[in-house]
């Protein structure tokens, strides 16, 4: 930025993460209480310039459910809500990553006998 | 010209609050003694700008020249994508959650997989068999 340019508010957001529950669900004698994480990055700025002026902002909101939490006569749970699809795919890297290492490891061994 | 500004630029801040559990959580829908909490990952982003001029800017050079003397210019734009996550079942017994799977992107991720594992194969069967030649 120039000696010109005068930033007149400048927020350069890291992404920031909070847990937060909603409002409680009641479904006969339980209560489900439900808990995601929020994570959000916005930044913003404004800058001033001779005779202009001008801003910009731009962010990002994703919000992912991470359990719910039950509150019943027999008690307080917490049951976990588990991405199965993210939990798939990291086997299917995995795999992909041991697979070459394999058959590195069989080559080697033939050339080796 | 500056309240202008302001206002949008707080505008971009109070979106980081606007977003809450009940985008995330559905309604619950009761059908025959059991309870579906339907339960989806939402995401969104956004980008705005607003620009105005007032007078001439007469210490203009090269890239500067380009602009026009005086006007206001805003623009903006974003995107949202929600994806289901998973349903929760609540029956008098018990509540369980069952989760989704995306079956279109471990579908797409299986055959990117297969075919990395006919290119490694390839490589060394050429490998072993290129060499006893």
């Amino acid at each position: 930025m120039g000696a010109r340019n005068r930033p007149l508010t400048r927020s350069l957001g890291t992404p920031v993460t909070e847990t937060i529950t909603g409002i409680p669900i009641r479904i006969g004698e339980r209560v489900l209480t439900p808990i995601v994480h929020k994570t959000t990055n916005v930044r913003r700025r404004a800058v001033m310039r001779q005779g202009q002026l001008s801003g910009q902002g731009w962010g990002f909101v994703s919000v992912r459910p991470v359990a719910i939490l039950e509150q019943g006569p027999s008690g307080q749970r917490t049951i976990p809500i588990r991405d199965k699809t993210a939990q798939l795919l990291g086997g299917l890297l995995l795999a992909a990553c041991i697979i070459p290492l394999l058959l590195i490891l069989t080559v080697h061994l033939i050339r080796k006998s | 010209m500056e309240k202008d500004i302001q206002a949008l630029l707080d505008a971009v801040s109070d979106l980081r609050t606007k977003a809450d559990v009940s985008a995330v959580f559905g309604p619950p829908v009761t059908l025959e003694g059991r309870t579906i909490i339907p339960v989806a990952r939402v995401a969104y982003g956004f980008g705005v700008g607003d620009w105005h001029a007032t007078e001439a800017d007469t210490e203009a050079d090269d890239a500067d020249t380009l602009e026009p003397e005086n006007g206001t210019g805003r623009g903006g734009g974003g995107g949202a994508i929600a994806r289901p996550f998973a349903v929760i079942e609540v029956t008098p017994q018990k509540t369980r959650v069952e989760a989704i799977v995306d079956e279109q992107k471990l579908a797409l991720a299986g055959w990117l997989l297969v075919g990395w594992s006919v290119f490694w194969l390839a490589r060394t069967l050429i490998q072993i068999f290129g060499k006893r030649e």
